[in-house]
């Protein structure tokens, strides 16, 4: 119990404090190219969170991740371009679409486990793909759909960059809470019974095809979410942005990040936003280096970054003990 | 108080008949113990019961509901809580946090009110807590209650997978072997702990090798050999019964069949 009163205790200002620097952030500092990177940064914590539930607690892993992140995009941009719908509304189809399809496409095929429902998620994102590209009439084919506006909230137009860096982020926040929330409820629980053992989960109650089922909606939710925040940022979407590979991408972040923890989300979203950016003109070489760092942060650092970083805590914690024990000594 | 009752449960793996036409009754607050070589069909049956495999015919009840076709979570949730043979604790998570997965049986806070910290789900897992420290009081680990779980020695996991089982609530409480691997005074606490788990009404239902701790423990004894009910009786007569005798001594180990 100690200990995570500990926890929290150092978590709540480190939070606080990430939290006021977003907020203060873009007055401090309107480096433009800066805050675009953060918007982006926004969207695949949204859609990179979505996912640590199902792959980094439930331990399933899934690469529909991009499929249902395309699916939220293509909703939002088709809706709003063509049929007038307000962002809102848009916004709100956008995550319920992927979330609907998560719950019909669960059915048959979150009984699969490991490899074989990776394969399964695999073929349903190509699916989704060939869709893209095919049906010309719904998707605009290749060339995808232009002029996704920008959204007006309550009659303010969210134009710029700096407006939408506060919509992105708000939304990245209260997606990340919601899910912090539940993962330190009975439902990461139940998840981490699953992912450590299924049958002893179900043999103390857990129901687990359910749980399984409502992560992987959710984490669609949160992907289909970060989809339609996309289109209206970027102002158009095509099949290319939303192939497998993203989907790979994305759990290679989440890999990175942390798969235990949902600061292995935003690390791995960070680290794989910032990355290209700091290559430069060696942009095109960045598939090979997430490799090897993929393979290297497999090898050196299991738990990714976040486990770097506790187990930095722990080591502070140990030397911080070990001293005391030192000022002990004499005394007793 | 509900009694938990198989009749004519059979249960094949292809050609072989693992268990075969078996009936008998689990009493509240009796420890009843089911013993027999290896190969006798005592896990699967434990199996069945918890749902993780079906019976091939026979209907299993627990007071008056059916349990014979129930997912295995609705099957804890009506009151059948168990542990392994080889202990299945989620080695990652605290003690405490094992014990709390027991616990969902109560919870019926939803995903929303969970995610968005309504004060009915707060106070809930507060409850949770509550409850499952109770539970690790009972069995006597509330000091380990933060430690890692996987990295308790294996007696001490055994005693967690009871903690856990008894977080369900449960009717029956079915403990698989729960004394091998566990030393002489571990072996003397767990008979003092089934014994107060018995004395709160529950019907301690449990499979064991340890004979002597059987015959000192149980006031119900149902023997099994290749699939069959051979006797059943309190602990002296089973101890003294030529049958069983034969078949410990005897023919039993030549079958070794796969169900341990």
């Amino acid at each position: 119990m100690e200990s995570r009163k500990k926890k929290s205790g150092l978590q709540r200002p480190l939070i606080g404090a990430i939290l006021f620097a977003l907020a203060v952030l873009p007055v401090v500092y309107p480096h433009p190219f800066a805050i675009t990177l953060l918007v982006f940064i926004g969207i695949y914590i949204i859609v990179c969170t979505g996912l640590s539930l199902i792959f980094g607690y439930a331990g399933q892993l899934s690469l529909t991740q991009a499929a249902f992140y395309g699916i939220g995009a293509y909703t939002s941009a088709i809706l709003t371009t063509r049929y007038g719908v307000s962002f809102w509304l848009a916004l709100a189809a956008a995550s319920a679409l992927p979330g609907l399809i998560a719950w019909a496409l669960g059915a048959p095929i979150l009984r699969l486990r490991h490899f074989y429902l990776a394969m399964a998620t695999l073929a349903f994102s190509e699916i989704v793909l060939v869709f893209f590209i095919q049906e010309v009439d719904i998707t605009g084919g290749p060339t995808g759909i232009t002029h996704v506006p920008a959204p007006e909230v309550f009659g303010y137009k969210l134009d710029t960059t700096t407006k939408y860096y506060y919509l992105v982020w708000l939304l990245a926040v209260a997606v990340v809470g919601f899910s912090y929330n539940l993962i330190r409820s009975k439902y990461g629980r139940a998840l981490r019974a699953i992912a450590e053992n299924e049958v002893a989960a179900s043999a103390m109650g857990v129901n687990v095809p359910a749980m399984m089922s409502i992560m992987f909606v959710l984490s669609a939710v949160f992907a289909g979410l970060g989809g339609s925040l996309y289109a209206h940022y970027v102002s158009f979407v095509s099949p290319d942005t939303f192939s497998v590979s993203l989907s790979i991408m994305l759990v290679i972040m989440v890999a990175i990040g942390g798969v235990n923890s949902l600061w292995g989300a935003v690390f791995g979203a960070v680290f794989v936003t910032v990355l290209p950016s700091m290559l430069g003109a060696y942009r095109q070489y960045a598939m090979l280096v997430y490799g090897v760092v993929l393979v290297l942060a497999l090898m050196f650092m299991p738990n990714g970054i976040t486990g770097l970083f506790q187990d930095a805590a722990h080591w502070i914690g140990r030397r911080r003990a070990a001293s005391k024990d030192e000022v002990k000594e004499p005394a007793g | 108080m509900s009694r938990l009752q198989l009749e004519g449960v059979s249960r094949r793996f292809g050609g072989l008949v693992a268990v075969s036409d078996l009936s008998f009754t689990v009493e509240p607050a009796r420890i009843t113990a089911l013993i027999g070589p290896n190969g006798a069909g005592k896990t699967t049956t434990f199996n069945m019961v918890s749902g993780l495999i079906r019976p091939t015919s026979g209907r299993i009840t627990l007071g008056a509901q059916d349990l014979t076709r129930l997912a295995p979570h609705r099957i804890c949730m009506a009151g059948i809580g168990r542990s392994f043979q080889t202990p299945h604790i989620f080695g990652q998570m605290t003690v405490l946090e094992n014990v709390m997965v027991g616990t969902r049986v109560e919870a019926p806070a939803g995903l929303l009110a969970t995610g968005l910290r309504f004060p009915s789900a707060v106070h809930e897992d507060h409850d949770v807590a509550d409850r499952a420290m109770q539970e690790l009081v009972f069995m006597n680990l509330a000091h380990l209650a933060d430690r890692r779980a996987g990295a308790l020695a294996l007696g001490q996991q055994r005693m967690v997978e009871v903690a856990r089982a008894l977080a369900t609530r449960p009717k029956v409480l079915m403990l698989d072997e729960p004394a091998a691997g566990l030393t002489h005074a571990e072996v003397r606490g767990l008979k003092e702990t089934l014994i107060k788990i018995r004395d709160k009404g529950i019907a301690v239902f449990l499979v064991e090798h340890n004979m002597r701790f059987v015959l000192r423990t149980a006031q119900h004894v149902v023997v099994l050999n290749f699939g069959e009910k051979l006797v059943e009786g309190p602990p002296d007569q089973i101890a003294n019964d030529e049958r069983v005798i034969a078949a410990y001594l005897g023919r039993g180990r030549e079958a070794q069949l796969a169900q341990g």
